[in-house]
């Protein structure tokens, strides 16, 4: 797509070799790992520009601006704080006021309430690095989310994204695109290798939602479930992938991320537990006494 | 560094997927099932919002310039099925009457190109219908006998009324016979009272003597000499002799009419030893033999060589007749199996009993048509291939500078096999992944499966030098093969090596399923073609 300069109309860049044309994308020894993994990684596909723009109006977003008139299938609370400047974006960035926010912004289906996201979730060369690993004749768009980490925020618990949609054929892939340039610290996604051949049982048991291990209870019992212990789990971190960089995974491979700590304080998760209630699945962190939604769950 | 780390996941699903019931579980998905759960409706049926889930990227095999350059697409119309099958397809319209009828339709093939004309073009103004009859009702009543009959001897619970198919049977033999036979109008006017007489006749006589038991419980009439008087045309009919005949048929009532009538199976082509070389150039005679011999220990291993046999043979017939292909180039023999079954190959012991022989074999062999020495390498290659086996290579043991084949080796892909091959034709390819010498697909059915349609329409665009090798369980298989063949590939018969017919080589063992009424073998049937960049070749065997 090319750059024309007004706003949001095709501005998503995308980087030489990456095209729908390009046939030689994905390979054939990508698909081949792909489906060893569970996962595999495009580095920058989307130019800095395309994440900056993308960014910027990730912001206007949280402020409650949407060019489409459509507000979000689901969003946070609108961000009061002004939109930052050109000279502390980064810093000041998901209304980040320099004390500790600790809660992750979710938005689901953005999409459908800003253009130029809807333009990139669009970008057929998505569907059809999707559709190639999976080996899908083609690939529709069931939902987008934007995961926002702010400097201090939680973990992620691992999960899978396949029991969260209720289509048949049961098969879903996420692609992950990076919007900042996930350094360790930030608590980057990571897989787990080879996760997705685990099998489809339920995950976890209530039991298990009251450990103490920073959100891998259900990975381990999904894990002895699978017959591999769990000092065998070979874990594989998105640190090192800049912004505009993507990664896809089957809907089954077990995910999740780290903590933000990128503000130099490392936030000690001393004790925390998960529950259900309702429909959903929540988290309680006994260090800020606070729950937080960890997954919308069915 | 302090900041944030933001990013968007995007979940994808199929293009074709269709809602579950258990969605109506879920807060984010339940607006879209809700109203036609609480109307019990059936979710699957609810067409998928394409704003709210927007479909990003479609296969389209075909581009631009292979489209202009099929012919196919100047022939039928294009297609993009729900089920997601994207293609030109003149057995469309077919598919839709069966999406729609919700009667089981099975395709049929017919001895008469009735939806082709001689010019091989498709003729829409046809009716599609023909070349499909009721699945599981045999069509022993000529081919060209209305379907539209047949759904109608079709009651709407699903019972079959046999009374108004053998009258309809009955009615287009008598279409046939006047057809057929030409005579003077005052002939066929005698011809017609006289037949009408007998009718008559015959009919009182049954009718006579029937019983309460039923239509088939007649009594015949001993008595009774019923010899018409026919022109000298015809021998005259002894009334008799039939009604003796009739008498004969086990007739006790309808339920016994209709068990007899599933269970009918047609006469399967007798694998007898008459197909079977007494020699064979490749396969030593100590295998041969099992394929000859009829006990139930030959049959059994008859069949475990079945697939080594069928590459043997389908190598011989090419090397014996010359084709122009470079099947040893590099001296390397690359054999692609197309896996259509996991299950046969989801170990390296099953796949290495399979193929063992044919390698045994071509490293014992003694003759001129091949060479002094090569290797031998075997791709097994499916999108279902165990992931455990992936890429895994089994290399044979025990070769030595005695034999023909001095490595053999088996490579599993798990992949898509037009994927595959367009992996290999890049120019960057590794030297493992060679193009094929031979491509052989065991038992695939490809006209019962949409999903193969771009695959074979992408083999036969690709500049190959391969032979394709296609098995099949029954001739009707193989026959509906090569129409779907000739539905998507421009001139297939011109590249056609043999036409189906029978593997001398087929399994001995009875293949059981429930889809297919007939008896079935593995590779029972098979037919072969070239994939050579010379597109003109004709060559038959």
């Amino acid at each position: 797509m090319e750059e024309t300069g007004t706003r949001n109309s095709n501005r998503i860049k995308i980087n030489h070799p990456y095209s729908t044309d390009n046939d030689g994308i994905p390979s054939y020894s990508q698909i081949q790992q792909f489906q060893q993994d569970g996962f595999t990684t495009f580095p920058t596909v989307f130019c800095t520009e395309t994440v900056h723009a993308l960014n910027h109006e990730l912001e206007l977003v949280l402020r409650g601006t949407y060019d489409t008139n459509v507000a979000p299938d689901k969003h946070p609370k609108i961000v009061k704080q002004p939109l930052p400047t050109a000279e502390n974006d980064y810093y000041y960035s998901l209304g980040y006021s320099g004390n500790e926010r600790s809660k992750v912004f979710q938005i689901i289906n953005i999409h459908k309430s800003n253009k130029l996201f809807r333009e990139l979730v669009l970008s057929p060369i998505l569907g059809k690095l999707v559709a190639k690993l999976m080996q899908w004749e083609g690939a529709r768009l069931a939902q987008d989310q934007i995961w926002a980490k702010p400097s201090g925020s939680k973990p992620l618990v691992y999960h899978r994204d396949s029991p969260y949609f209720m289509f048949d054929p049961d098969s879903v892939a996420t692609v992950w695109i990076a919007l900042d340039d996930m350094d360790e610290e930030k608590g980057p996604l990571t897989y787990v290798k080879g996760s997705h051949t685990w099998g489809n049982g339920r995950w976890g048991s209530a039991q298990y939602f009251f450990m103490d291990d920073g959100g891998e209870s259900l990975l381990h019992s999904a894990a002895e479930r699978a017959g591999i212990h769990i000092d065998d789990l070979e874990y594989v971190s998105m640190a090192g992938l800049m912004a505009g960089g993507l990664s896809i995974h089957d809907g089954r491979t077990w995910h999740g991320s780290g903590s933000n700590i990128s503000q130099g304080e490392f936030v000690q998760l001393e004790a925390s537990c998960f529950f259900y209630h309702g429909t959903y699945l929540f988290y309680y962190d006994r260090t800020t006494k606070g729950y937080w939604l960890a997954l919308c769950s069915i | 560094m302090i900041g944030p780390r933001r990013g968007i996941g995007l979940h994808f699903v199929p293009f074709d997927v269709k809602w579950t019931t258990a969605a109506i579980k879920s807060s984010l998905w339940r607006s879209y099932v809700e109203d036609v759960i609480s109307s019990d409706g059936s979710v699957s049926d609810i067409k998928i919002n394409d704003d709210d889930f927007p479909v990003t990227w479609k296969a389209n095999r075909l581009d631009s310039s292979e489209a202009e350059n099929n012919e196919n697409a100047e022939k039928y119309p294009m297609i993009d099925r729900e089920d997601g099958f994207r293609g030109y397809s003149p057995f469309h319209k077919c598919y839709q009457d069966h999406l729609s009828s919700g009667i089981t339709f099975k395709y049929m093939p017919t001895d008469s190109e009735d939806v082709f004309d001689d010019d091989d073009s498709y003729d829409e103004t046809k009716s599609h219908e023909e070349v499909f009859v009721v699945e599981n009702v045999p069509n022993n009543y000529g081919d060209d006998t209305d379907s539209s009959t047949q759904q109608n001897s079709c009651h709407d619970d699903g019972i079959i009324d046999f009374n108004l198919i053998a009258e309809q049977a009955l009615a287009s033999l008598d279409a046939d016979y006047n057809d057929t036979i030409q005579f003077d109008d005052k002939h066929i006017s005698k011809c017609q009272r006289q037949k009408s007489q007998l009718e008559n006749d015959v009919t009182e006589k049954l009718y006579s003597d029937e019983t309460s038991s039923g239509f088939g419980s007649f009594k015949a009439d001993s008595d009774a000499s019923l010899l018409i008087d026919m022109p000298s045309t015809f021998p005259k009919i002894n009334a008799i002799a039939v009604k003796s005949a009739m008498k004969s048929i086990p007739l006790k009532s309808t339920d016994n009419i209709s068990a007899k009538w599933r269970s009918w199976k047609p006469a399967h082509v007798e694998y007898s030893s008459f197909t079977v070389p007494e020699s064979h150039e490749i396969i030593p005679s100590k295998p041969l033999a099992a394929f000859r011999q009829h006990s139930g220990k030959t049959k059994k291993i008859a069949s475990s060589l079945s697939k080594s046999a069928t590459i043997a043979e389908a190598l011989y017939r090419v090397l014996q007749n010359k084709i122009p292909l470079s099947l040893f180039e590099n001296d390397v023999f690359v054999v692609h199996c197309i896996v259509t079954s996991a299950v046969e190959y989801e170990s390296i012991s099953i796949t290495e009993r399979t193929f063992g022989p044919v390698i045994k074999w071509l490293h014992q062999y003694k003759g001129c048509f091949l060479p002094s020495s090569f290797h031998v390498k075997l791709e097994i290659i499916g999108p279902d291939i165990p992931f455990d086996l992936m890429g895994k290579t089994y290399e044979f043991p025990g070769f030595n500078n005695k034999g023909r084949v001095h490595a053999a080796s088996i490579t599993y892909r798990r992949s898509i096999y037009l994927d595959y091959l367009d992996e290999i034709r890049k120019p960057c390819a590794t030297p493992e992944t060679m193009k094929p010498n031979m491509i052989i697909a065991f038992n695939p059915r490809f006209w019962d499966n949409a999903t193969w349609h771009q695959t074979l329409i992408g083999m036969f665009s690709m500049q190959l030098s391969a032979i394709f090798v296609i098995t099949a369980y029954t001739m009707h298989d193989a026959e509906n093969d090569a129409k779907t063949l000739k539905s998507l590939v421009s001139n297939p018969s011109e590249r056609c090596l043999w036409s189906p017919e029978v593997n001398p080589f087929s399994s001995r063992v009875e293949y059981q399923t429930k889809s297919l009424s007939e008896s079935c073998y593995e590779n029972g049937v098979w037919q072969a073609f070239i994939l050579s960049k010379d597109h003109s070749f004709t060559s038959r065997t």
